[in-house]
């Protein structure tokens, strides 16, 4: 309830009379601007215990004058908008307690903001500057900025559809420079008018209110917008303009709905765009639908409504609320997902495993174009001018140790020269991390886990980022939503290629078909990138045959710390007058299809196997039992089993390091006897004279019988 | 690797490769490299911002 001694407007609300989409967010969902009737404007204010009431149309006074009409304590206004004369850029002006013939002279002046503030002044008409820091059409340059502050002395400093961050800017200039802040809901749904409120001591009528907001005894009260409050709206919109549709309609589409928010963030801050009119009015309903049943709410259009007015309605509760479903259901879905990947019938469905990942992210989908959509609205108050481009890095499973956790340690560690790079996971070793609602095995992998990001995590990441570029280092799920999110946001992709996935899969699997699958969806997931930077010239041509054309594939090939691995360092003590073969990598059936770890052990009785972290250094009496011992962490390790499977191309090439742990593996044999210890990065195929498992005894006998 | 254990000679040429090739491997490079890979990705951005500032 207001106080007794004061008196409360929302300033800054619309209704129907604005029927001429001119916001981009509607015009790109074929939405009208405002779809509430002014009668419900008045009484849904007075509810909230405003005094008096007044409609901020855009350039049009027909349902403020209905009001007025009926009511006393209802007058006049508008939301004016006004071009800098002869440029781009134009502002809002809330123009209040005006006459038709206020209006009419207004709107013949709009071309000149100006003009419109000389008129404004003579006639002596309380006014503000609406949501100073939003560009309504070409961004405002500072000079722009300076001059506005002379013509209008008001700001609004509280819009309520504008998030607190994006409100700030305005409140601190007028805090500093002086003037006076006031505020209104702006809505546009009929959902939050007078939860935002501009308050004054007690006033007898709102010309006496008026004359208290020109005086500079306002103040401005009442919430802020939020990603969730734009959601909300827009759900509150559809279901005014669109209504929810049959309860047992069509499920949504994902490819439209894809489509829809794309759109949605193209065009959502434009003014000239063409509305959405190749999107279909079912595909928005289906999404309502889906979206209430996901976060089980089975209300009528008119029941909806009511929930989000209702003065215990929260948006952040009913935000909290989907995205605890959506992590829950996401959490199963990947457990699914996952088990039909590495079920013993094999054959992943795709399309199926896609359909339930989608469900599960129902909840929360209406929700990510709005925090994206916010980042980047909170980006463009942020100048950059002369810093490094950003990168967000996205990267999955590399808490582990394998290469790809290497390169990205050196790339921490030296940077990547203009540009300021940010690495994005789940793991712990992140620069930005993402809460994780599952952390499932990487299939056919033991011992290796990926987390799964939920969909607001990363979308709030990079949105957050403000990233200039997004580098996708894995196809795993934190790499593949982000893909969306980007795409979604409009940042430039661009993948590297680490490893061959499919191939591993189809190794560790022995199921061509889960090989195929494998090597679809990476192809798909690397064939939105604008570019691939591949590793090697053999990545390259699997990249070719998964479909990413050749002007898209770069090279990027690992370095290798040369101080660390020198000449310099040999000790020619440490193994005297033998001939030591290092092997240096992971042990698994990938990078040894020939001869499993443990073949070699027993293959190898005469050779002496250590582990260390460099190899001048390497223990002299360390057994084949630790060898095994020391690759728990990697992939396959120990459980391998021979297979005659061609070897993947060799695709990083980085060199062992001592910090990342690598699993390292030293032999020695009197004089030249050792011939079965595998390289993988060597990138032998089938065809390599190493030869299948079973040659490893043969090459053996045939050597002793040589020697 | 049966016949580079037995011939020193050989395995001394392909060490003495192997070290002028890796020599020019350093992680600088490569991350110069990939720098290079992050300008040619922005490419089109930077032409749209280009004919927009110009517009």
């Amino acid at each position: 309830m207001t106080p007794p001694s004061t008196s409360r407007v929302d300033l800054h609300c619309h209704s129907t009379a604005s029927a001429v989409s001119k916001l981009g967010v509607q015009r790109a969902l074929g939405l009208p601007e405002c779809a509430t009737p002014p009668q419900e404007v008045y009484d849904l204010a007075k509810r909230r215990g405003m005094d008096f009431v007044t409609i901020t149309d855009h350039d049009t006074i027909d349902g403020a004058l209905y009001l007025a009409a009926r009511y006393d304590d209802a007058f006049v206004s508008e939301e004016l908008t006004a071009r800098f004369r002869g440029e781009r850029q134009a502002v809002h002006i809330l123009v209040w307690g005006i006459t038709p013939r206020d209006h009419e002279r207004l709107q013949a002046l709009a071309g000149d903001v100006e003009a419109v503030a000389e008129e404004l002044s003579e006639r002596r008409i309380a006014c503000a500057l609406a949501h100073p820091f939003y560009a309504v059409a070409a961004p405002l340059l500072p000079r722009h900025r300076r001059r506005l502050a002379q013509l209008f002395p008001i700001w609004e400093t509280r819009n309520g559809s504008r998030a607190r961050e994006l409100n700030s800017p305005a409140e601190v200039y007028i805090e500093t420079h002086g003037g006076t802040g006031v505020a209104g809901s702006d809505d546009h749904a009929g959902v939050d008018i007078g939860r935002t409120f501009t308050q004054t001591t007690t006033c007898a009528t709102w010309r006496e209110f008026l004359d208290q907001v020109v005086a500079g005894d306002a103040t401005p009260l009442g919430e802020h917008g939020s990603a969730a409050k734009w959601t909300h709206a827009a759900m509150a919109l559809t279901t005014r303009a669109l209504g929810r549709g049959e309860s047992s309609g069509a499920a949504p589409n994902p490819a439209a709905i894809l489509t829809m928010v794309q759109r949605l963030m193209r065009e959502g801050d434009a003014r000239a765009s063409h509305t959405g009119t190749g999107l279909c009015s079912d595909d928005a309903r289906a999404l309502l639908r889906a979206w209430l049943n996901a976060v089980d709410l089975r209300l009528s259009e008119t029941e909806l409504i009511e929930l989000l007015q209702d003065d215990d309605f929260s948006h952040a509760d009913l935000y909290r609320r989907a995205k605890r479903i959506h992590e829950r259901k996401l959490a199963l879905a990947v457990e699914q997902v996952a088990g039909l990947v590495t079920a013993p019938d094999g054959g992943a469905d795709l399309t199926g495993a896609a359909e339930t990942l989608f469900d599960a992210c129902v909840a929360a989908i209406p929700y990510a174009p709005a925090a994206a959509f916010l980042g980047r609205e909170t980006a463009k108050l942020a100048r950059r001018e002369g810093e490094p481009l950003r990168v967000a890095l996205v990267a999955d499973a590399v808490g582990g140790m394998h290469g790809v956790t290497h390169t990205l340690d050196e790339l921490r560690d030296r940077g990547v020269p203009g540009f300021e790079v940010e690495v994005v996971g789940t793991d712990h070793n992140v620069d930005r991390r993402l809460s994780a609602v599952a952390e499932i095995d990487i299939p056919f992998s033991a011992g290796l886990k990926v987390g799964v990001p939920s969909l607001p995590a990363i979308v709030e990441a990079l949105a957050e980022g403000r990233y200039d570029l997004v580098h996708l280092c894995s196809p795993g799920p934190s790499g593949a939503a982000a893909a969306v999110i980007a795409r979604v946001m409009g940042v430039p992709v661009l993948g590297s290629y680490h490893t061959e996935l499919a191939a591993y899969a189809g190794l560790r699997s022995l199921d061509p078909s889960l090989e195929l699958t494998a090597r679809m969806a990476i192809g798909a997931f690397y064939g939105q990138c604008r570019r691939v930077l591949s590793p090697s010239v053999a990545s390259d041509a699997v990249l070719r045959e998964m479909g990413i054309r050749d002007e898209n594939i770069g090279r990027w090939d690992r370095g290798v710390d040369i101080a660390r691995f020198s000449p310099r360092r040999r000790d020619p003590n440490l193994l005297p007058g033998e001939i030591t073969v290092l092997y240096a990598g992971r042990l698994t059936r990938e990078k040894a299809p020939t001869c499993s770890p443990t073949r070699s052990c027993a293959h190898m009785r005469r050779t002496r196997a250590c582990t260390s972290r460099s190899p001048v250094a390497a223990p002299r009496s360390t057994s084949c039992a630790s060898v095994s011992a020391s690759t728990r962490r990697s992939s396959a390790g120990s459980r391998a089993t021979p297979s005659q499977r061609p070897t993947p191309a060799p695709t990083s090439s980085s060199s062992p390091a001592g910090r990342t742990r690598s699993g390292r593996s030293c032999s020695k044999r009197k004089r030249a006897g050792c011939r079965s210890w595998p390289s993988a990065k060597a990138g032998r195929r089938a065809s390599s004279p190493m030869g299948p498992p079973g040659d490893c005894a043969r090459q053996t006998q045939a050597l002793s019988r040589k020697r | 690797m049966t016949q580079l254990a037995a011939q020193p000679l050989q395995r001394e040429r392909l060490a003495n490769t192997a070290l002028q090739s890796v020599a020019l491997r350093t992680w600088e490079r490569s991350l110069q490299r990939l720098a290079d890979g992050y300008r040619r990705a922005l490419e089109p951005t930077a032409a749209i911002r280009e004919v927009s500032r110009a517009a």
